[in-house]
């Protein structure tokens, strides 16, 4: 069976959000292990908040790193209650679910910054 | 100088507080021979008023003979940081830091000594690291999500990097984790 991982980026102090503090710690080893952690995946699971922030910025990234061809090309699961198929940015479902049952789901998790990886967006 | 240590249970999810609810199942040779290297690197407590409560509930009522910690958690030296409460303190060898709590800990910091060490005292640590005069910060991290409890960082301070110093991890999956203010903070690119 297939495995669903959280990797996140976190403060000592557990902030998740607007990842501009986590550029001093930049590095090719880093860069490397995030690599590495994509090409043991094939897909991408997102909600809505993350969505929306990875559609605006990755189909316009380059792809020095070699970041932005996967993140645009692996299928995309989007839980939302509120998104409409179909999705503009390549490859992506919606898992539509039930509202009641994650409710309680949105209630218990925090607003993450739309952003998965320790290097600016594209310049605005 | 003497320097000032904190020194914290903490869950994954940052929860420090009521660690008689989670922290025991973790314990193990490991982690009690990473706290007794503490305690023989310090001859000083520093505390705030709810932790300096809690514990002068609690140790002096401990049999010695059967816990041996209560004798030294009783014979250390405190110094409790508090705008309430009035000496004389009940609990043994507790001083009563009042005032000027910077000044206070500045010169606690200049007297011959070995480490001053704080554990629990959220409130104290944050401020200890805003004034500068925290030393060094251990955390023991659980790999445990509490859920809810006290978080041992504030919502709203200030963004502050520190630097790694050392780590270790004790095979019930515990994180020791040695940290210091950082000397030369980078600016974000």
């Amino acid at each position: 069976m297939r495995r669903v991982v959280i990797s996140e980026f976190v403060s000592l102090d557990g902030v998740v959000e607007d990842l501009g503090w986590t550029f001093r710690f930049g590095s090719e080893e880093q860069e490397r292990f995030k690599l590495e952690e994509l090409a043991e995946s094939d897909a991408l699971l997102l909600r809505r908040v993350t969505y929306e922030g990875f559609a605006e910025a990755w189909p316009r990234m380059d792809n020095e790193a070699g970041f932005a061809d996967v993140m645009n090309g692996y299928p995309k699961h989007v839980v939302s209650t509120t998104l409409q198929e179909p999705l503009e940015w390549n490859n992506s479902t919606v898992i539509k679910g039930r509202r009641s049952s994650w409710r309680s789901f949105g209630r218990s998790t925090r607003r993450t910054h739309p952003h998965p990886l320790p290097r600016p967006p594209l310049s605005m | 100088m003497r320097k000032v240590v904190a020194a914290e249970f903490v869950s994954l999810d940052g929860v420090f507080e009521a660690p008689d609810q989670w922290h025991f199942p973790y314990f193990n040779d490991e982690m009690e021979q990473a706290i007794g290297e503490g305690f023989a690197a310090s001859d000083a407590m520093l505390m705030g008023r709810v932790n300096y409560e809690e514990w002068a509930a609690y140790w002096p009522q401990q049999d010695p003979e059967e816990n041996p910690v209560a004798g030294t958690m009783n014979g250390r030296q405190k110094y409790v940081v508090s705008t309430t409460l009035e000496e004389p303190l009940q609990w043994s060898n507790s001083t009563l830091i009042k005032g000027n709590v910077p000044e206070e800990i500045e010169k606690l910091k200049n007297q011959p000594g070995k480490d001053i060490v704080i554990s629990g005292s959220a409130t104290l640590v944050r401020s200890l690291l805003d004034y500068g005069l925290l030393d060094e910060l251990k955390l023991m991290v659980h790999p445990i999500l509490v859920g809810g409890g006290k978080r041992l960082f504030d919502e709203e301070a200030e963004t502050k990097p520190l630097e790694l110093v050392d780590s270790k991890i004790f095979s019930t999956g515990v994180l020791y984790l040695t940290y210091r203010p950082a000397r030369n903070e980078r600016t974000d690119g």
